[in-house]
């Protein structure tokens, strides 16, 4: 496997995409900077620093699910698979080197973003408003979204032989993933009771009245569940700094990378190559 | 002599259709291995599976003497050098990239050689030209190049020559020739250009309906479609002993045709014959061409 992982790191540094992927993180970070700082500069408020650094796993779905359908999705097409099993690769050691190349990238870019951030960010903005103990954890957990993200492309990357349609499912999977995130943090966020307003003799009377929209607490705990095993829902709850369950996290994120991988490796093994 | 690949009873099917059926093939050390046959005949369904792309649902194949269901059979396809319908390469890389990938692909300890590949192939000047720029010749040469990167002794060819120029033709000929004379490797190569075959195979396999319907070295396959004088007889065996005595290169059909090959002269024959009271009823001055053999061959012909 190690030369298949050289191969590909080799690559990399030859990939318009992944230099692409670099420039868009490190942009969108002195972006990000730029526009907090003039909130700061403005309205005396702006987002903490940690939660810049937090908030990345959101767009860093978007740029790994390109990332990947074109650095992993171009082996169909341009046969780099065909080659790879014909030079006698096993397909184990092909998919888990495809599947490690696109975790250190994701975490290439995290990384990088973060650096953009602690050496612009934190100077004009400010420090970090929770102890770095803390901190360490959250980033920790965060890269495992990350990691997350990058077993459910690559899954799709390695089973999918057309290389438009990889990108589609890819795009529309991490859009999906975030729109359903949002709708459940939405759905979590709604207030138990509503105010109705009535007139009343001339008069307007304001009247608590429980919200249809609040889930029951069965329906509560589902979305729970669901909001915590999505990485977008994950990475929605670091980007608010609002966590419900760190502790169960990173289990569901490692769950998230053993399934689909076992998942992608039972596919590839069987898959026939044309 | 070592066979490099042998396959045995295999069959692949796609779903209700058997791509490869009963397919019974042996490949020899050193050999050069044309597969002939119609587009839908099963060749690259065959190289495929020998590739280990797809695996065979019934029978299977050695490869160097390994079968395919040994865990060795990796270690073994390392010794492959392979082009599989397309060439393997990546189009925004340059040539001298790919093959740069391909070395540290296969582990090998330096990127020495690359230079001489390059220039085997006819190569060594596209600089800085990414393959997605290159002529259908070029990706095809650069093809091959990436796939001697390994230093194979097994070459698998599919079609290599498929959109080729006459220009391109001959020089990936010639680069095959020069591949197996100098490096002493044994190649496969699939075509349904006839004419190109003959003029490099040592020996031949003619598929159809996913079978192999025929092997036969060069050698052979050259007796069977040279000029040759087909004799209608009353009785075939009475003419033999006279063939023997007069050195002839002949062949009994059946009990009442006789071919005898080579470049004759049909009056001195029957002059000759009725010298030594031998009656012919018929005699016609036949010249077969590979397509017509391998016409009749798929036809069920006299061949077989």
């Amino acid at each position: 496997m190690n030369r298949l992982l050289r191969a590909n790191l080799w690559r990399l540094k030859k990939s318009k995409t992944f230099w692409t992927s670099i420039l868009i993180s490190l942009v969108f970070a002195a972006i990000f900077i730029a526009y907090q700082y003039t909130q700061l500069v403005k309205f005396h408020a702006s987002m903490s620093s940690e939660a810049i650094v937090l908030s990345f796993p959101m767009l860093l779905s978007i740029i790994l699910s390109i990332f990947t359908s074109l650095f992993i999705g171009v082996e169909y097409p341009d046969g780099g698979h065909r080659n790879k099993i014909s030079t006698g690769h096993k397909r184990r050691d092909i998919y888990l080197a495809n599947l490690l190349t696109t975790v250190l990238v994701s975490v290439l870019l995290y990384v990088l973003y973060t650096g953009i951030i602690l050496l612009i960010g934190v100077p004009l903005l400010g420090k970090f408003q929770v102890p770095m103990a803390q901190f360490g954890i959250y980033y920790l957990c965060t890269l495992l979204i990350a990691t997350a993200y990058s077993s459910l492309f690559t899954l799709i990357a390695m089973c999918i032989s057309n290389k438009t349609l990889t990108a589609v499912t890819t795009l529309m999977l991490a859009f999906g993933l975030l729109l359903a995130g949002l709708a459940t943090m939405n759905a979590l966020q709604a207030p138990k009771t509503i105010q109705t307003a009535n007139m009343k003799d001339g008069e307007i009377e304001l009247t608590e009245m429980p919200n249809p929209r609040y889930p029951s607490e069965k329906k509560r705990k589902m979305l729970e569940i669901l909001f915590d095993i999505n990485p977008a829902g994950q990475a929605c709850q670091f980007a608010e700094g609002k966590i419900l369950h760190l502790k169960r996290m990173p289990i569901y994120s490692l769950a998230v990378v053993v399934l689909t991988t076992g998942l992608g490796l039972a596919i590839f093994n069987k898959k026939e190559l044309k | 002599m070592k066979k490099v690949l042998e396959t045995e009873h295999m069959t692949k099917k796609y779903k209700d259709f058997k791509a490869l059926s009963n397919l019974n093939m042996h490949i020899e050390e050193g050999s050069i291995y044309g597969l002939i046959g119609k587009n839908g005949a099963g060749k690259t369904t065959l190289i495929r599976v020998i590739c280990g792309l797809q695996k065979p649902d019934e029978g299977g194949y050695r490869l160097f003497g390994i079968e395919n269901d040994n865990r060795d059979i990796t270690l073994e396809r390392k010794r492959i050098g392979a082009i599989i319908e397309t060439p393997s390469l990546y189009q925004e890389l340059t040539a001298r990239d790919n093959l740069l990938l391909q070395y540290k692909l296969v582990g090998m300890p330096s990127n020495d050689g690359i230079d001489e590949l390059l220039e085997l192939v006819g190569l060594e000047n596209t600089g800085k030209k990414k393959v997605k720029n290159f002529s259908l010749g070029m990706r095809q040469r650069l093809g091959i190049a990436v796939s001697l990167a390994n230093n194979p002794d097994f070459l698998i060819l599919d079609e290599p020559i498929n959109g080729l120029d006459p220009q391109g033709i001959v020089e990936v000929r010639e680069l095959i020739l020069k591949l197996n004379r100098e490096k002493r490797i044994t190649i496969l190569i699939s075509s349904h250009y006839l004419d190109e075959l003959s003029k490099i195979a040592t020996h031949y396999g003619f598929m159809d309906g996913g079978t192999l319907i025929k092997e036969i070295s060069a050698q052979e396959l050259e007796k069977k479609i040279q000029k040759k004088i087909e004799l209608k007889v009353q009785e075939a065996k009475t003419f033999i002993d006279y063939f023997e005595k007069k050195g002839f290169s002949y062949e009994i059909i059946d009990e009442k045709t006789i071919d005898i090959y080579g470049k004759l002269n049909i009056t001195t024959i029957l002059r000759e014959l009725a010298k030594a009271s031998l009656d012919v009823e018929e005699i016609h001055e036949k010249e077969e061409s590979l397509e017509n053999y391998f016409l009749n061959l798929i036809e069920g012909g006299s061949h077989e």
